[in-house]
């Protein structure tokens, strides 16, 4: 069962930063936890589901990465508190990998010999989405998840965590040149899959730029 | 600054990772590639339309369980280490005592007697060096050693002129207490020959 994202909002949500958030859980309040999962879960269940085929097993791997997180949050002094959570979900991916547990990535065969993107769950439209159109969504999702491993994994974790390409390379062990160039190809791979959609996307970003701005002059 | 180049600024550029001079550089080939500024383009619109079409709800168990160990971690947490708030008395109570064994272990080590360097013995072995060197200066050392001697015995107060009995140089027979003593001669009937 999915849930949708709107529901679980809440008002402190808007009101406290990450930061804020993470001093008041380790002050004791679990209620500011709360408003942290709510705020990056879709975007790191989305990032772990573009590595991981199995839902069962992206759900392992999510509740890892949220368990590592609770468990090094004194330690956190980043900025970027989703670049912070893909980071640990990513290195999670890695040592579920190196240890060979039974393990769907998104690159094996599934047994019936289905492709595995016809698996992927249709994007649920959350607080980040700046698409409307469930299809339009389902074809970017598929698109992405047609990527090579190593370019999708650089564009999601561009794309969901916002990390910088040093950071990038330094989590796929590659120099910075050769993330570049996963992220080049990957947008290229991508453009190529949406032509057909690209005004209609081209449409959509303008008018997110526009009213981003129109919120800006009133404030 | 070529397209390769231009499209990695592009990038880098976009997560702040792009130096002002290169920025410059960048802006100056996208105002004359139309493929380049298409590439541009198409960065600023499908990385943020991705992110928005992946991003997906986990299962309202898989939610309940991560908020289930937030709480968990967090109750056994604060029952061992409770809030700072109300520990504040005990820990400067625990600091003031701190405090006050450091300034106790300052105050009787300074009452301690000194550690027993007998000045006689100490000079009883200077004068030892003096005289001992006397007979193996071959190679220059033993005057050297031998200047240091007498200096460190006028610093102490005492003539390098002085006798044995002047000193109260111990008795021959008895053991020797200063280590210096162990490695030179017994100390000659005059300190300076």
């Amino acid at each position: 069962m999915r849930r949708n994202a709107e529901d679980t909002g809440d008002g402190m949500a808007s009101t406290m930063d990450d930061r804020e958030c993470v001093g008041r859980y380790l002050a004791g309040d679990v209620s500011a936890m709360e408003v942290l999962v709510h705020r990056h879960e879709n975007a790191l269940f989305g990032f772990i589901r573009g590595l991981v085929q199995d839902a069962s097993e992206a759900d392992d791997v999510f509740q890892e990465t949220w368990t590592k997180a609770i468990r090094h949050l004194h330690k956190y002094r980043s900025d970027n508190f989703r670049g912070w959570l893909i980071r640990i979900a990513h290195n999670v991916f890695i040592d579920r990998l190196r240890r060979r547990k039974p393990f769907l990535s998104m690159d094996t065969a599934a047994p019936d010999n289905q492709p595995l993107m016809a698996s992927l769950p249709s994007p649920a439209p959350g607080p980040d989405s700046e698409t409307d159109s469930a299809e339009l969504g389902a074809r970017i999702a598929l698109a992405v998840a047609a990527l090579p491993r190593e370019q999708r994994e650089v564009f999601l974790m561009r794309a969901h965590g916002g990390l910088a390409f040093r950071e990038i390379a330094r989590l796929q062990s590659t120099s910075i040149n050769t993330a570049l160039s996963r992220m080049q190809y990957a947008l290229k791979k991508l453009r190529q899959e949406l032509k057909d959609d690209y005004t209609e996307l081209a449409g959509k970003a303008a008018s997110a730029a526009g009213s981003m701005e129109e919120s800006g002059d009133e404030l | 600054m070529n397209c390769e180049q231009a499209r990695n600024a592009i990038l880098l550029h976009e997560t702040g990772e792009l130096g002002r001079s290169a920025s410059r550089r960048m802006e100056d080939h996208l105002a004359a590639c139309a493929e380049c500024s298409e590439f541009a383009n198409a960065s600023r619109i499908l990385v943020p339309a991705a992110a928005g079409a992946t991003a997906c709800a986990p299962g309202a168990d898989t939610h309940a369980s991560v908020m289930d160990r937030a709480g968990d971690r967090r109750r056994r947490f604060l029952a061992a280490f409770p809030p700072f708030e109300l520990r504040a008395p005990a820990l400067g109570a625990i600091a003031a005592a701190a405090c006050l064994a450091v300034v106790a272990a300052v105050w009787v080590n300074g009452r301690r007697a000194a550690p027993a360097h007998d000045p006689v013995q100490v000079a009883s072995s200077l004068v030892s060096v003096i005289s001992g060197s006397e007979t193996e200066d071959e190679t220059g050392n033993g005057n050297t050693l031998r200047a240091l001697a007498r200096d460190l015995l006028s610093m102490e107060g005492f003539s390098t002129d002085w006798s044995d009995e002047d000193l109260l140089i111990p008795p021959a027979d008895s053991p020797a207490k200063d280590p210096l003593s162990h490695s030179i001669p017994g100390p000659s009937s005059r300190i300076c020959g």
